[in-house]
């Protein structure tokens, strides 16, 4: 286990080294100039100007020197500086993290407070109201864009109702409006799936061996028919994590929450290369990092798996 | 003597897409203390469903225990309430199931799921509920009981997995143990030990059995009275000697004749497979429902279902032609 988990970890880089190939490529097969949107002879710069410039950022070397360049920054921890404001990238990625780590992990833990919970009990009740009322909630939940339900959680609960500041940081308090707005569409997703599954494993051998023991019903259910039913659950969140990490742009917009969303589809729009490889590389690591802990979970819930 | 346990007219049924189906049709038998019942019949006679019925186990939907009275210990089971008849469930009446292989929770290692049907019922610490795993799992023959308690169940063969769900329905000492098809999914070899094994303990700890099977020639040297189902019905119950011997229903006979029999040699062994479908639970039975595959069929029998009626002491069949199978019986031997 701990030779799989090192294993895993060493995995990392191989998988940076090809996500950085693909970023390289596609940018450099992008229509267009990236400095355009920086220097440009419209904007009074001379054409020794931009040509001094591209120097700079060596961006008049061969494609394959540019990016072992990169590469050999890269691993000294240098992701170059901003075609911008020529700030350090790995500075400004870093200043973002905490704050979009937090509103991951809050939108992750009340996803599963709402989907599990919410599923759980559609099961157990199956027909019955609270199926019914989560089968609405999940419906609902899954039309709704999540930047609509951040603009209307806003206006209730901080514009209406005041129980939050509408701007400025309240510490955790302010990740829960964000929370509860990254959290709807997953949580009716979650909440489907932890029905379906839970449904699934009640009908199974082994819970009707557990109730002809005489227990408890709930520990029926929660050691036997939920233990079970975890597996599906672990892989969906696992995808949630990650996507968690760089898909909150509408919901940082919404609360003025400065995140590596915001910040990748900042850089994107600007067309700052170095800016995006390292967001993006970022990422990706993230993700890697995510798959490693869901897929030791699996064997922490279900003990037929093995890391050899 | 009052029985141990007496089923009266238990009717059960599934309401399905497709309509009811009628699985257990008016069931009634008794148990004795220490005594060994066989339950026999083909695949959906109901065998299962009869016994789950008794326990509180039907999944509700879409089954339901429609009618019927079960007393055991001065209490009708069926009107019990959810608490009452878990402290019984376990504890008195306990159950080894069918398949070994899907019986045993995945996730949870068999200690575990050894110790978790005591902690309701005996008032044991702790350290003597893991003592007494560990003697249970020595008694049904796991070696290395104690460090093996930690093992989760895909870590044992199937024969070892059926073995620990022995040791679990012994762990109360119930007085009422069904063992289900316990080695219809095991291999041949492992059939007779896990057979053995059960009759043995059960004999030692004074437990009355109801062994389920669809095989006649299992129960013949384990049990003292037989009952076969047909379609959710009983029809015909007798002892082991005289259901072989004063054979008084078609479909038994038929179960008797697919037997390999015990005294002719293999190669002229006459295997008689019971011809036609098997009956469609879905329409309410309104004639006798062996009468699609019957040979001793006649108007009657498309009539009216045949009640289960006394044919000799202690010998019962639902035939209204009984007199002529017995004697259709009695010419082969
Ligand atoms: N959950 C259920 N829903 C619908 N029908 C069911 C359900 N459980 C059992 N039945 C039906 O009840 C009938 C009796 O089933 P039962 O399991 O008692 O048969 P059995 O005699 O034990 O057969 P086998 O030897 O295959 O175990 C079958 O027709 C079966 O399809
Ligand atoms: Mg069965």
């Amino acid at each position: 286990m701990l030779v799989y988990t090192l294993r895993r970890l060493l995995l990392i880089f191989p998988t940076l080294l090809g996500v950085s190939l693909v970023i390289f490529a596609i940018l450099a097969l992008a229509p267009g100039d990236p400095l355009a949107a920086v220097v440009s002879e419209e904007y009074g710069n001379t054409a020794e100007d931009i040509e001094r410039i591209r120097e700079q950022l060596h961006l008049n070397d061969p494609l394959h020197v540019q990016y072992l360049n990169f590469l050999w920054d890269a691993m000294r921890g240098d992701l170059g500086t901003s075609f911008r404001g020529g700030s350090s990238v790995l500075n400004d990625i870093l200043a973002r993290l905490p704050s979009t780590i937090q509103l991951a992990i809050a939108g992750l833990i009340a996803t599963m407070l709402l989907g599990i919970s919410a599923g759980v009990l559609a099961a157990l009740y199956r027909g019955g109201l609270p199926d019914k009322l989560t089968m609405v909630f999940a419906f609902v939940g899954v039309s709704i864009p999540s930047v609509y339900a951040a603009l209307l959680l806003l206006l209730i609960f901080a514009v209406e109702l005041r129980w939050f500041k509408v701007v400025g940081d309240e510490g955790l308090k302010s990740l829960v409006l964000p929370a509860a707005a990254m959290a709807l569409i997953p949580a009716g997703v979650l909440a489907r799936l932890t029905r379906a599954s839970m449904l699934e494993v009640m009908e199974e051998d082994y819970v009707r061996t557990a109730r002809a023991k005489g227990i408890r019903e709930s520990l029926v259910t929660f050691m036997h028919i939920f233990r079970n039913a975890l597996i599906p659950i672990v892989t969906y969140l696992g995808l949630l994590a990650g996507s968690l990490l760089s898909g909150q742009v509408f919901v940082e917009n919404v609360f003025g929450r400065p995140g590596l969303g915001r910040f990748l589809v900042d850089s994107i729009s600007a067309r700052d290369y170095p800016q995006i490889r390292g967001g993006i590389l970022f990422v990706a690591a993230g993700y890697v990092f995510v798959n490693l802990i869901v897929d030791l979970l699996y064997g922490v819930i279900d003990p037929r798996i093995t890391y050899e | 003597m009052a029985h141990l346990l007496e089923v009266r007219d238990l009717v059960t049924r599934f309401y399905t897409e497709d309509g009811a189906v009628h699985a257990v049709n008016g069931i009634s038998y008794t148990l004795d203390e220490g005594e060994s019942l066989g339950i026999v019949g083909e695949s959906g006679s109901g065998k299962t469903v009869g016994v789950l019925s008794l326990m509180g186990l039907i999944p509700d939907p879409p089954g339901r225990v429609e009618r019927g009275e079960v007393f055991f210990a001065d209490n009708d089971l069926l009107k019990l309430s959810a608490d009452q008849l878990r402290d019984i469930r376990g504890r008195e009446i306990a159950m080894i199931f069918q398949d070994p292989m899907t019986s045993l929770n995945p996730v949870l290692t068999v200690g575990y799921q050894i110790a978790e049907i005591m902690r309701p019922h005996l008032n044991l610490s702790q350290e003597e509920i893991t003592e007494r795993t560990v003697e249970l799992m020595e008694l049904v023959g796991i070696p290395n009981a104690a460090s093996r308690r930690k093992d989760f169940p895909h870590q044992f063969s199937g024969g070892q997995r059926q073995r620990i769900m022995i040791a679990m329905s012994l762990a109360c000492n119930p007085s009422v143990l069904i063992a289900d098809e316990p080695t219809t999914a095991l291999d041949v070899t492992i059939q007779a030990q896990i057979i053995d094994l059960v009759k043995r303990l059960s004999e030692q700890f004074g437990m009355a059995t109801i062994w389920i099977t669809h095989d006649l020639g299992v129960v013949a040297g384990l049990v003292n009275r037989v009952i076969v189902m047909y379609a959710g019905f009983i029809v015909e119950s007798a002892s082991v000697l005289d259901l072989y011997k004063k054979t008084s229903h078609p479909y038994t006979l038929g179960l008797l004749q697919s037997l390999p029999s015990l005294h002719a040699t293999i190669a002229t062994d006459r295997l008689i497979p019971i011809e036609g479908a098997p009956p469609d639970l879905l329409q309410a039975p309104v004639h006798c429902p062996f009468a699609p595959r019957c040979q001793f069929a006649v108007d009657q029998c498309w009539q009216e279902n045949p009640p289960l009626q006394r044919v000799a002491s202690n010998h019962d069949s639902a035939c209204w032609r009984w007199q002529d199978v017995r004697a259709a019986t009695e010419q082969l031997a």
